[in-house]
């Protein structure tokens, strides 16, 4: 009688028990993912991943911030007021170690990056037209970003083609431990990757492109790779690495064949000002776009320059007086309050977009066009190219007639002119092995000099690689710990 | 009788048989021998003859009281075996009707001694009870509905009684546990109300996953923390009032917790609400109000004033080699000569108020009782804008249906609304405003309003806001409002055997509203901002459980208490999260997002959990001698990998009450002596929701078009961290309970631990989180009630309690240190979690003013640039106090008493997180500490301040030992002068009880580092943050029962 009313009670227990136990019940999934596998198995799957590749280049430490600011600041086209926001003081110092936030998430972004483009290329979906285009536009991403991390974190090609470059992965591999490939294996996938990008790629600027059984159309602004913004990143890849034929090969295709061209000096200043993705093939070949509910805020890049936000980062004296009265570029650094204000990126206060951030443009390739003509001896198309920038910035340029070593300066200054403030400028010096006059401060002047052979020149290996990765440990770059 | 006894043992009556059958087993009563049917009839005639008995009732009343000879108010007075019974009113006495042949009363009150006294003689009873805790007749609350009384538990627990925790100037009931329960350590890191509670108990044994205790409220386990997704801090726990609380119990060693299984690693609090008791109606209402004021705010930290900041601005300068007509020119650009000089201390604190209000009534006749409540609670805190409000309601039923069946309702419900600023390094920090604002900043403009100039020297153009144009036109609200409750129903099947289920829910609604004004602030350049996160968390949880108890032997030695159950909970949670920004310029300004242009955010997401489990647990008593006990558990949840989805937990406990032996029975001076111990298995479930899977995630939008990367590096064997605890413990108590004493040794293994494992950055992860870490917390815990002094007018108890704990990591990843990017600790295997890692400072060079540093740990090189200097473990010195606990006083003398607690904290070091920028010239544009004017200034100068520099280099305010202070600390955490209105008052302005008191809190601290800028109190990590400042009250108090 007992045991009849006590086991009735445990069996009423475990019924009950065991009916609302079933496996679904925990098996709970997240509201905003999808398991790896099966991510990425359509068309409009890899639409959607790469959208994923574009916004995470966008990151602070890649073009959304570090990256432009990193090339005017660690050469002498800015410094870092006296009065701040603490970001980047170690850039404007030349003080930078292995555990240096900015310079390590360069490294941890880049790889980011690399990481979605591999899943676009590594997909298999079946080629189509459509498909095609997004596994070229994941090309050049990687292969871009292969070209940060060799720049930013191993010796100039130019210096030293056998120098230790960064690891390769091609292919997501969640424990392996690379150390580092060689330079030459760097750069030559960074080669082959814009030659697959160049030949996949069919959908140039200003088309659309739309995924079947879909309502998505893509129009191809200057916000996604195409096949000529490719092929200007291999000109200045080439031209990183010396070789000078390949660069002008290069440039000179994008510049015939591309269709985009240099922005007028009438409408220059309305070009900057404007924050939107263009289709109608002018100066902009790639750039990284931002808008108003996708952007880094108080992070971004415009940011940092207006002095609506930080205003942290001014010109320096001698690269405003680089521009003579009559040049329109001139007029996007404002004297005020002491200082020389950056007004390249003014869409701070703009409620509708923000500025994005130029990767590539037509002024650049031909600029590279004019460089290259004149390393192999070609002086008067170095000229032409030269002065077709030049005299359209400033109407009352005569233009230049140089020629030999001083040629070579012109045509450098003019880079420094151009694309001041777009991070470019140190790299400049670096292929060119260069020595930098960095400003520290002005009011008194206070310069850090950093010739060839000095060190820090190059990024350390972050302490969080080689901390986790013993195959790397030994190879870490000469002077830092 | 004969046909009575034929009746009930005719095989034909099963029902009836059963229950013969059955109580001749139970009707062995100690020493006292009768025969079975004589018993028998006897107890059937009584209850068969309760009618007639009820007319031969007799009234008896008497008072309750505890030691001290103070009323004991809603004690339970009980004829023993039966339902009849009242509770007691405020002042501890109470009427009852008895049936005549009622034998004795139990006494009783949780927190107190059980008191059994026969009533066969007299009408009057006036019955003290023991109020000590850690005597053997307390009742113990553990897990799962189970209570005995403290002399047969095996495990270790610390009740705090609710009379303790009401009407207390403290916002949540886990701010009030420290220095009261050994073994828990709850320090405080900001004073805004209604903040999130750090507690350790036993230790840190988690880095990465959550380290807090799992809180049950009458069986429903809760939600619990800090849920906000805007606010800087919030507490869901801040929405119980603390005067609904019968008693709070903390569940520490694994035989307590091991019930818990999977979530019980890191202690369990076990909070009881009140219920009705029966009886006449009971009235009582608390008032309590007052005012608030900052506590502790050190000398050193003072900001300076327009003078001292001028001098030694122009003193950086001049060291730095400027010239005199630039130091002139920029001087005057600082303010030099206009006259200003902005006290932003004083702006920006104030006075508060701190108000509470509570209404209560509870009674009951036989079947049914209730407890109802409502109450109001204000305060606000030193700094402007941080404020918390609180309504609150509780409603508790009981009913028994039948002597079978009694189920029952709690609902609690309460509304508050809080304004939380910012903390930290964010410009809008008020706090962090009075730090780093120029003296010569003006906070007006000479027509009277808020100047919001951003350039010039005496403008805001250093990045912080003027604090008082942000308090007046930005707004940081979180309302919450929180429904809980549970149903419960019992059914006894056979008297020993209990069937119950319990279903709770827990509901918390968050309403958070951030606006950030167009004109000055953080939303300047985007014409303001308003951003909302509306979030709802629902949690349902079902427990049902068989209890049975029986005797298996014949001499009923041995008695056997067994528990089996299931319980299953699922939480769900959906946030929306808005935002919008360009509002119109409009005076007054329109706050609310309605009215903004661009549309940012308003999105909607959603996170959920479940799990599911059998518990079992089975105590064997002999004789109340020696006591077995064990448990298990298996749980499931969906937070474990499929890999590693279910676990099992178990605990085994004993005791031995050695004072029952014969050798020692008869020796007086021991009251009890209990000597037990315990070994079990628990885990720490605080993980993600999702964490385990490999997923491509969405969100990472291009050119607003849906875009999503590869986000999420998951594992698929994550699961729980596991606890291993021993404890062995002793129970004792001396001289009739007039000294007690509870001690217990622990060692708690932590495994399993979640460790971001590092991977190589080419992965495109920087690390996969894994179970792989281990750390070691043992240690002891005392406590110590003494009534030294007991005469019929006065008397005085002593509560003391030590705790002392010893954290150690014994196993990372590899085996290889871990060096924290944002706090400068290390995790270095047999050091303690939080050690402490930097430069180690010397002190100032005489000769030259250059701050000096070790250039290593052998200390035979001194440089004067921290740059050469290289890190080293500061061994001794960690967050982790060595010793910690409480030490209360309570004098009483007729109807006046004094009660004193202070809290202490000993062998911890604190930090300040942000002297980077106040101290020493390397940001010489903020405002510096007052502990700047003992910088050195020519040679011969001995002072620890180096000589200050212009924009130095030497990296003397980058962290080194120089910035690493004491914590230890004595603190008078409450201070309560209070007068009860003695009897003869009361009766003729019919009242039953009236106290009044003044109480204080945080009066008094006493620190040991006399270079500390901060409050000792910062939390389990030590670095002080700009938080609002920790508050000190000052109220005055009125009880009144009616």
């Amino acid at each position: 009688m007992k045991s009849f009313k006590i086991y009735f009670a445990i069996g009423a227990l475990m019924i009950t028990a065991f009916s609302s136990c079933k496996k679904d019940f925990f098996d709970l999934k997240p509201y905003n993912a999808l398991p790896l596998e099966t991510a990425l198995t359509t068309e409009a799957d890899l639409y959607t991943a790469m959208n994923g590749v574009y916004a995470s280049m966008r990151s602070v430490n890649l073009y959304g911030r570090t990256l432009p600011i990193k090339g005017d600041l660690m050469a002498d086209n800015t410094f870092i007021k006296p009065s701040n926001s603490g970001r980047y003081l170690d850039f404007n110092q030349y003080n930078i170690n292995s555990a240096n936030t900015n310079a390590n998430g360069v490294w941890t972004s880049a790889y980011v990056v690399i990481k979605n483009a591999n899943l676009v290329i590594n997909s298999t979906v079946a080629s189509n037209a459509n498909v095609n285009q997004f596994k070229g536009e994941a090309y050049a991403s990687r292969a871009l970003m292969y070209f940060e991390l060799a720049r930013n974190f191993a010796t100039p090609y130019t210096v030293n083609p056998d120098a230790l470059g960064v690891p390769i992965v091609v292919k997501y591999n969640r424990d392996s431990l690379p150390a580092r490939n060689s330079l030459k294996e760097v750069y030559k996938l960074i080669v082959d990757d814009l030659n697959q990008a160049y030949t996949l790629m069919t959908f140039g600027l200003g088309t659309s492109l739309s995924i079947p059984n879909t309502s998505i159309v893509r129009s191809n602004n200057s916000s996604y790779f195409t096949k000529y913004a490719a092929k200007a990143l291999l000109a200045k890849v080439y031209m990183t690495m010396g070789d000078w034929d390949n660069a002008k090969a290069a440039a000179l295709d994008v510049v015939t064949n591309s269709g985009v061209t240099v922005v007028t000096n009438a409408n220059f200043a309305a070009y900057w000002k404007n924050p939107t993705p263009r289709t109608d093939k002018v100066e902009t070949l790639f750039e990284v776009s931002s808008d108003i509910t996708n952007n880094n805020g108080t992070n971004s890049l415009y940011n940092f320059y207006d002095p609506n936000g930080y205003g942290d980062a001014v010109s320096t004296t001698n690269l405003y007086n680089t521009y003579t009265a009559t040049d329109v570029r001139k007029a996007l650094i404002v004297p005020s309050g002491g200082y020389l204000v950056v007004q390249k990126y003014p869409n701070i206060l703009n409620a509708a977009d923000k500025d994005d951030t130029k990767i590539l443009r037509i002024s650049d390739v031909i600029l590279i066009l004019a460089e290259t003509h004149a390393r192999t001896s070609d002086e008067p198309n170095a000229l032409i190219r030269l002065n077709q920038i030049a005299k359209n910035r400033d109407a009352s340029f005569a233009g230049f007639s140089s020629s030999g070593s001083q040629l070579i300066t012109d045509i450098v200054n003019e880079r420094r002119k151009e694309l001041a403030f777009e991070g470019d400028r140190f790299f400049d010096l670096l292929r060119l092995n260069l020595p930098i006059a960095k400003v520290r401060g002005e009011n008194p002047t206070v310069l850090i000099n950093v010739p060839v052979t000095d060190y820090r020149r190059i990024f350390p290996i972050p302490q969080a690689e080689t901390d986790a990765n013993p195959n790397i440990r030994s190879q870490q770059n000469p002077g830092y710990l | 009788m004969r046909r009575l006894h034929n009746f009930l043992s005719s095989p034909d009556n099963i029902l009836i048989r059963y229950f013969y059958d059955r109580l001749r087993i139970n009707i062995h009563i100690r020493n006292k021998t009768m025969t079975m049917r004589k018993f028998l009839l006897l107890m059937l005639c009584s209850l068969l003859m309760t009618a007639e008995l009820m007319a031969q009732n007799r009234t008896i009343t008497g008072k309750i009281t505890d030691e001290k000879g103070n009323g004991v108010p809603n004690a339970s007075v009980v004829v023993k075996g039966t339902n009849i019974g009242t509770t007691t009113s405020i002042d501890g006495t109470f009427s009852l009707a008895i049936p005549s042949n009622a034998r004795s009363l139990v006494v009783s009150y949780v927190g107190m001694s059980d008191r059994e006294v026969s009533v066969t003689s007299g009408s009057i009873y006036n019955v003290q009870l023991s109020a000590a805790s850690g005597n053997m007749e307390e009742i113990v609350v553990t897990g799962y509905g189970t209570a005995q009384k403290r002399k047969n538990s095996t495990a270790s627990s610390t009740t705090v009684g609710g009379k303790e925790l009401e009407n207390r100037p403290q916002t949540s009931v886990d701010q009030m546990l420290g220095g009261k329960v050994p073994g828990l350590f709850a320090p405080s890191f900001t004073g805004q109300p209604g903040a999130n509670q750090q507690i350790r108990i036993r230790g840190i044994g988690s880095i990465s996953a959550g380290a807090n205790p799992l809180f049950v409220v009458d069986g429903v386990i809760l939600n619990t923390g800090d849920l906000s997704r805007l606010t800087t801090t919030s507490n869901t726990l801040a929405g119980i009032n603390a005067n609904d609380i019968e008693a709070v119990t903390v569940l520490k060693d694994a035989q307590a917790t091991a019930l818990y299984g999977s979530r019980g690693a890191n202690g369990v609090i076990l909070i009881t609400t009140k219920s009705g008791r029966a009886g006449k109606t009971k009235f009582r209402a608390d008032v309590e109000v007052g005012y608030t004021n900052y506590a502790n705010v050190p000398d050193a930290a003072r900001p300076l004033n327009a003078d001292e900041w001028l001098m030694l601005y122009e003193e950086g300068l001049k060291n730095a080699g400027f010239s005199q007509a630039t130091i002139d020119a920029s001087l005057v650009s600082y303010g030099k000569g206009a006259g200003i000089n902005t006290d932003w201390f004083d702006l920006v604190t104030r006075q508060g108020q701190q108000q509470q209000y509570n209404l209560s009534a509870s009674g009951g006749e036989g079947k049914t009782t209730f407890y109802l409540s409502g109450g109001y609670f204000k305060q606000e805190a030193s700094i402007k804008g941080s404020d918390f409000e609180r309504y609150s309601a509780a409603a508790n039923f009981k009913h028994a249906a039948s002597s079978k069946l009694t189920f029952g309702l709690n609902l609690n419900g309460n509304y508050s609304k809080q304004n939380t600023p910012f903390n930290g390094g964010l410009f809008a920090n008020p706090t962090g405003n009075i730090a780093f604002l120029r003296p010569t900043v003006n906070a007006y403009n000479a027509d009277g309003t808020l100047n919001i100039a951003r350039t010039g020297n005496t403008n805001f153009n250093q990045g912080n806001y003027n604090p008082l144009y942000i308090i007046e036109n930005n707004k940081y609200l979180l309302g919450n409002t929180q429904i809980r409750g549970s149903v419960n129903a019992e059914y006894a099947i056979l008297q020993n055997l209990k069937l119950s289920e319990r279903f709770g829910i827990d509901y918390i609604n968050l309403n958070e509203y951030q606006f950030d004004n167009p004109y000055h602030g953080d939303a300047r350049t985007v014409g303001g901002r308003g951003q909302s996160s509306d979030s709802r968390l629902f949690n349902w949880i079902s427990t049902t459980q068989l209890n049975y108890n029986f005797y298996p032997d014949q001499e009923k030695n041995f008695k056997v208490d067994a528990l089996l159950g299931y319980e299953a909970q699922k939480s769900k949670s959906q946030s929306v999260d808005a935002r919008a920004e360009g509002f119109p310029a409009t005076s007054p300004l329109l706050p609310y997002s309605t009215v903004a242009s661009s549309v940012i955010n308003g999105r909607l997401g959603a996170s959920d959990y479940d799990f599911a489990s059998i518990i079992s647990t089975a105590q064997i008593n002999y004789r109340n001698r020696f006591v077995l006990s064990g448990s298990f558990r298996r749980d499931g949840s969906s937070r474990f990998s499929e890999n590693n989805r279910f676990g099992n937990f178990w605990s085994v406990g004993g005791a031995w009450n050695i004072d029952k032996e014969d050798f020692l029975s008869s020796v007086e001076l021991i009251s009890g002596l209990k000597l037990r111990g315990s070994y079990g298995t628990t885990g720490n479930a605080n993980i993600t929701n999702y964490g385990w899977r490999t997923t491509f995630g969405y969100g990472a939008n291009y050119n607003s078009t849906p875009g999503g990367t590869f986000n999420t590096v998951g594992n698929e064997d994550l699961t729980w961290e596991n606890n291993k605890q021993l404890d062995i413990g002793i129970d004792a108590g001396f001289f009739k309970g007039r000294l007690s004493l509870i001690a217990d040794y622990y060692r708690r293994v932590s495994d399993g631990l979640l460790f971001a494992e590092p991977l190589s950055l080419t992965s495109g992860f920087p690390s996969i989180t894994r179970n792989i870490g281990e750390v070691e917390n043992k240690g002891y815990e005392i406590t110590l009630n003494a009534t030294p002094i007991r005469t019929k007018e006065f008397s005085w108890d002593i509560s003391f309690n030590l705790s002392h704990n010893k954290n150690s990591v014994t196993k990372l990843p590899g085996g290889k240190d871990i060096i924290d990017a944002v706090n400068p600790f290390i995790l270095r295997q047999g050091f303690p979690i939080n050690q402490y890692y930097g430069r180690e400072y010397v002190g100032v060079d005489q000769s030259n003013g250059d701050p000096l540093w070790y250039k290593d740990s052998t200390h035979t090189t001194i440089v004067n640039d921290r740059a050469q200097a290289t890190r080293e473990v500061l061994k001794g010195k960690s967050t982790n106090p060595k010793y910690f606990g409480g030490l209360s006083n309570t004098f009483s003398y007729r109807g006046f008493s004094v009660v004193a607690d202070f809290i202490y904290n000993y062998g911890n070091y604190i930090s300040d997180g942000w002297i980077f920028y106040l101290i020493d010239g390397v940001d010489p544009v903020q405002n510096k500490y007052a502990l700047n004017l003992k910088r050195w200034q020519k040679p011969g100068d001995v002072t620890d301040v180096p000589r200050y520099v212009y924009q130095s280099t030497n990296g003397s305010s980058s962290f080194s030992t120089r910035f690493l202070y004491k914590g230890d600390f004595i603190r008078l955490r409450n201070i309560t002068v209070g007068y009860s209105v003695p009897n003869k008052v009361l009766n003729s302005i019919n009242l039953s009880s009236a106290n009044f008191y003044v109480r204080g809190t945080n009066l008094w601290t006493k620190t040991y580092d006399k270079n500390l800028t901060v409050d000792p109190e910062q939390g389990v990590t030590a670095q002080s943050n700009l938080d609002v400042y920790l508050s000190k009250t000052v109220t005055v108090g009125l009880n009144l029962g009616f």
